[in-house]
């Protein structure tokens, strides 16, 4: 067991005070001399051609500075999916889908002017949901689907309105299924759409020069880099004259992990060059103005021997995707390899859909496609132990990964990917080792399943980092991973710290996030940050490092082995009296005559997660993993026979985190997902009405947990720490594991408390109550026959 | 573009009925809660008339055997006031579940009223104590039952002269009556009842005087007393049996609307019963 001065110890967060007296500047916060307010027109279909726009009541009203439509937008932008306009051009394809905009020199005026805009549409039938979509006779959304640019590995199906379909192969499903010794369970999950919810809204601020030559843009986004390269695209220009930046951000959960309002606010501001464009989403807008979460439908069939062995496995899911592809496109992927839960399949056939709908665009939501998948897995595995007649725990035991195992994507499993047995065993004891606590007037439910997360990262998903030496013995580090609330800017300055061999107020992870003087960061997403940009910290210290030393071995005339660190100096091995601070070297050497030798330390590192390489063409497997989290999670609940309501009592979490950075902050993470996963479980889901308005694009009807809500519910976590191999201080990706399994355990819980299957989500009290009626209805019946 | 927002705040009664006559199309408002969220739909009216401050509406008193609220009392005066503590106590729980604190500190009784809301916090306890409206004008004062008073969702009967001065509620003797008040929200933090139901029995403990009023908030257009509910409990000793019949008759009574977002119409019917069952256990009234 190493010791660490500074890493695994609770510091303070480096941004509390500034946030919690409001100093902390969000884009919100931001202003500038001759600033138009941006307010936009909406589609009020769901898909229809744009016949005509009237804007000339728009244009007279006062205060209007332009009035900017998506005619002269000359290409479209994504990364995986070039198929996005930031403007509808002369089709709508969701409610809410930005036809015009109106710049304002104030926000009520611009606000005001957008309403007097007026348009004529010819309504085309539309589809909301991924299996409507895909049906033979169902409207294209995009008839031009043929003519977009697809990254590798992505497979649209032309004259349909699949934009991807990734299909895994392994082994030989086909003949086990036609096996006479097997037991076939079967069975259909629904993950509605969901908002991320974030405490701050979107908001972006762009401004071109007079020359329309240098773009910058201010946004909330967590990945500035990615924002860059699309914006290029857009305008044509070079990386260089792309400036991003993001100060602090309100909260993310992979709602601005990809681009989402910047095309638009850019786009308008390209119409005045020179003014900036400010562009905040209220509450309602950022439900169908911005990007949404899950909306997948996923059907399973699984094969297992008597003994309870998971021999063949069938997936087939599909994602409804909204109006625009390339946020949502590798989530679809992701699934569609992860859906296997932490268990060895060795036959697997898995079909993953991305499908266009008439929705507002779904992307990145906390999990990536595992919560989806472990839903139905982890119910599965509930059906297939009540019809084997084993016990769920026992049967999910046979069938745990192992190392030395094969997973689906053709990686052998190792003890570096962390303790996936022990994990469950964990959660089971603390869940099982007591009775389950009478309560009357309720019912009781337990259920505990095990997890396991890979980042679906890019091949090439590089971090980078900068660690400059200060003449007072401080040190500051540059990166671009964004503090969106989870705090990286204190587990990374630790990181920092540790490496330096600092204390850790010798250290500052510098705020700053901007695309200009930050480097390179390839997204802020996955739970990645503290793993992948810790590493490049860690390697910018060594560099830093290095560079003193071999200074120090100038000044001392000796080779640099000879040159020993210490606690902010170094000295020499053979002669321990002479040392030479940080200070002393960070500039470069002075002797005491003046004459100067080397420069000021500048520290660089990074990291590229090894070997990645994109899916096989023909089976769909690969090294598309870079690391696997394992866990497990359990509840304890009690659901009310007269109102449905249930009760979360315990609900466990444990995580195999190679090393806890700040336990603090990642018990902070864990809990934050845990009760996020229980707002998806329980209340959670946009509602369309059958014109595919969201009716519910406010958090008056769209309930996510509050404080009172789970003021009872005893939260218990539990970090392993069998260090990740690769990683420098053995830390793994934890932020949003703890949402993974949620669903499944409060679904398979509630099953054993009120014998209802729920397979589609959330499990409301209204559902619960009605179903439990439902099925005393039924039994009644069945007692008079 | 909607220039201005011309703000009118009279000091007393007789500026307010001026007020009154010289802006006939102002719009008046307590508390105003709901106020600001339909002007985020919708836009804020032109002329606001806010009576929120006039002491004359803010008062909870005994008077002639009622207990009078007045119609800009708060809801945490109503929540916190020994009155209604001794007087009517599921007054005092409908208040404790609305809103939060600083919409309780705003809101007011009479806002609740005139919104005349199907959902409303306060009105199935209004229902069952069949209280009464005070309307003031400058030309003198009436009196009305709440029943007669609200019309439709949104809709009284309350004259462009008139203002709500008043809620009064009958002083049921506390030894002789039991009363009961809950709710079904989706979060227990803030949110709006997805249904709500008030019990008010008198001569609580004489099984054959026993006199049952019961009254449902969002399960149909109006608040709804279920008569025939009613006098099938009335009179008697409830045992489970006869609950059992009555959950089924409410169950068969309600029909609510299916376009709800905060509960299906399956569950509403079902809750119906429910809601009754637990009130009546609450009080020990089920034998």
């Amino acid at each position: 067991m190493v010791n660490y001065k500074v890493i695994g110890h609770p510091a303070q967060r480096a941004d509390a005070i500034n946030k919690a007296t409001g100093y902390a500047d969000f884009v919100a916060d931001l202003s500038f001399p001759n600033q138009l307010w941006a307010a936009i027109y909406r589609s009020p279909y769901a898909h229809a051609r744009i016949l005509a726009l009237d804007t000339e009541a728009a244009a007279a009203a006062p205060g209007v500075a332009a009035i900017i439509t998506g005619k002269a937008l000359k290409r479209r932008i994504g990364d995986c999916v070039a198929d996005f306009y930031p403007i509808a051009k002369d089709k709508v394809r969701y409610v809410g889908e930005p036809v015009a905009a109106v710049l304002g020199e104030s926000l009520e005026q611009a606000r005001y002017a957008c309403s007097l805009i007026k348009a004529e549409y010819e309504i085309l039938p539309h589809s909301l949901t991924a299996r409507e979509a895909m049906k033979p006779d169902a409207p294209l959304i995009h008839e031009e689907m043929p003519s977009y640019t697809f990254a590798p590995s992505f497979k649209p199906e032309f004259g349909s309105n699949v934009f991807h379909h990734y299909i895994l192969k392994k082994g030989e499903p086909e003949k086990i299924f036609c096996r006479n010794d097997i037991v076939i369970v079967e069975s259909e999950f629904d993950f509605p759409h969901m908002s991320h919810a974030a405490l701050e809204p979107h908001g972006a601020l762009a401004c071109f020069d007079p020359a329309r030559e240098n773009l910058k843009v201010w946004t909330c986004a967590q990945s500035p880099f990615f924002v860059r390269k699309e914006l290029a695209k857009l305008f044509d220009l070079p990386l260089s004259k792309v400036k991003i930046s993001v100060p602090f951000v309100g909260g993310g959960f992979g709602g601005k992990s990809d681009f989402s309002i910047e095309p638009l606010t850019a786009w308008l501001a390209w119409h005045v060059p020179g003014r900036p464009v400010k562009f905040i989403l209220s509450r309602e807008e950022v439900f169908y103005g911005a990007v949404l979460g899950r909306g997948a439908n996923l059907r399973c069939k699984m094969a297992f021997s008597r003994e309870g062995k998971i021999l063949a496995a069938f997936y087939d899911i599909a994602y409804s995707c909204g109006a625009y592809g390339d946020t949502g496109v590798n989530i679809v992927t992701g699934a569609g390899h992860n859906a296997t839960g932490p268990y060895r399949i060795d036959n697997i056939e898995s079909h993953s859909r991305a499908v266009y709908t008439n929705t507002p665009f779904v992307g990145a939501f906390r999990g990536y496609g595992h919560p989806e998948g472990h839903f139905m897995t982890e119910r599965m595995m509930d059906l297939a132990a009540r019809k084997l007649k084993i016990d769920p725990l026992e049967l999910r035991r046979r069938n745990l990964l192992a190392p030395g195992e094969v997973n689906a994507l053709g990686q052998t499993i190792t003890e570096g990917n962390g303790n996936l047995a022990a994990c469950f065993e964990q959660a089971i004891k603390e869940i099982y080792s007591q009775p389950t606590p009478e309560m009357p007037g309720m019912l009781m439910g337990r259920a505990v399943s095990p997890l396991m997360k890979s980042p679906v990262l890019a091949p090439n998903a590089a971090s980078s980092a900068i660690v400059k030496i200060n003449p007072d013995g401080t040190a500051q580090v540059l990166i671009s991973g964004t503090e969106m609330g989870q705090g990286c800017n204190t587990a990374l300055a630790q990181i920092a710290a540790e490496s330096l061999n600092l204390p850790l107020d010798k250290v500052c992870l510098m705020p700053i996030r901007d695309t200009d003087a930050t480097p390179y960061e390839w997204q802020t997403v996955a739970s990645s940050t503290t793993w992948k940009v810790g590493n490049a910290i860690a390697a910018a210290c060594q560099d830093a490092l290095q560079q003193m030393r071999t200074l120090a071995a100038e000044v001392w005339q000796c080779r640099v082995e000879e040159v020993e660190l210490k606690e902010g100096f170094f000295s020499r091995k053979d002669n321990p009296e002479l040392n030479l601070s940080y200070q002393k070297l960070a500039l470069g050497y002075q002797y005491p005559n003046g004459s100067a030798i080397g420069g000021p330390v500048v520290g660089y590192g990074y990291f590229m997660p090894e070997k990645l390489t994109y899916p096989d063409p023909e089976t769909g497997q690969g090294n598309m993993a870079a690391e696997w989290t394992f866990g497990a999670q359990g509840v304890e609940l009690a659901v009310n026979i007269k109102t449905g309501k249930v009760k979360i009592l315990k609900l466990v979490t444990v995580i195999d985190a190679g090393k806890v950075i700040n336990p603090v902050l990642a018990r902070g993470q864990v809990v934050g997902a845990m009760v996020q996963g229980l707002g998806g479980a329980l209340w959670e889901g946009i509602k369309y009405d059958a014109q595919g308005t969201i009716r519910n694009p406010n958090f008056t009807d769209y309930k996510i947990p509050t404080p009172e809500d789970l003021s009872e519910t005893k939260f218990i976590v539990h970090f392993l720490e069998n260090p990740q191999a690769g990683s420098v201080y053995g830390a793994r990706p934890l932020g949003e594991h703890a949402i993974v399994a949620i669903a499944p355990i409060v679904a398979n819980a509630v099953r054993e408390a009120v014998g209802v299957d729920f397979n589609n989500l959330p499990l409301t009290a209204d559902a619960i109550l009605v179903a439990l009626e439902a099925r005393k209805a039924e039994e009644k019946e069945r007692a008079l026959v | 573009m909607k220039e201005t927002l011309t703000y009118l705040a009279p000091a007393n009664l007789d500026s307010l009925f001026q007020l009154m006559a010289d802006y006939p199309q102002a719009t008046i408002m307590a508390g105003g809660t709901d106020l600001l969220v339909e002007a985020r739909k919708h836009g804020l009216p032109s002329y606001l008339l806010d009576i929120k401050n006039l002491k004359e509406l803010n008062y909870i008193k005994i008077e002639a055997g009622y207990l009078a609220i007045g119609a800009a009392t708060n809801i945490n005066a109503i929540k916190e006031s020994p009155e209604i503590e001794i007087w009517c106590p599921a007054l005092r729980k409908a208040a404790e579940a609305f809103g939060c604190y600083e919409i309780r500190n705003r809101a007011t009784l009479g806002g609740n009223v005139m919104r005349a809301s199907p959902g409303a916090e306060f009105a199935p306890l209004l229902w069952v104590y069949e209280a009464k409206v005070r309307l003031l004008a400058s030309s003198g004062f009436r009196e009305m039952a709440i029943l007669d008073f609200i019309t439709a969702a949104g809709k009284t009967k309350r004259m462009p002269n008139e203002i709500l001065e008043a809620v009064l509620l009958p002083l049921y003797d506390p030894k002789n009556s039991l009363q009961g008040y809950r709710r079904i929200a989706r979060v227990a933090g803030m949110d709006l009842a997805s249904l709500n139901a008030a019990v008010l029995i008198l001569n609580a403990f004489d099984p054959e005087a026993r006199q049952m009023r019961i009254a449902f908030g969002a399960v149909a257009p109006l608040p709804d007393r279920p008569t025939e509910v009613e006098a099938l409990l009335a009179g008697k000793k409830i045992t489970r049996e006869l609950l059992a019949k009555a959950k089924v008759m409410l169950y068969e009574h309600y029909q609510p609307r299916a376009t709800s977002l905060r509960a299906t119409p399956e569950y509403k019917k079902i809750m119906t019963g429910n809601l009754l069952e637990m009130m009546l256990e609450e009080m020990g009234m089920i034998s």
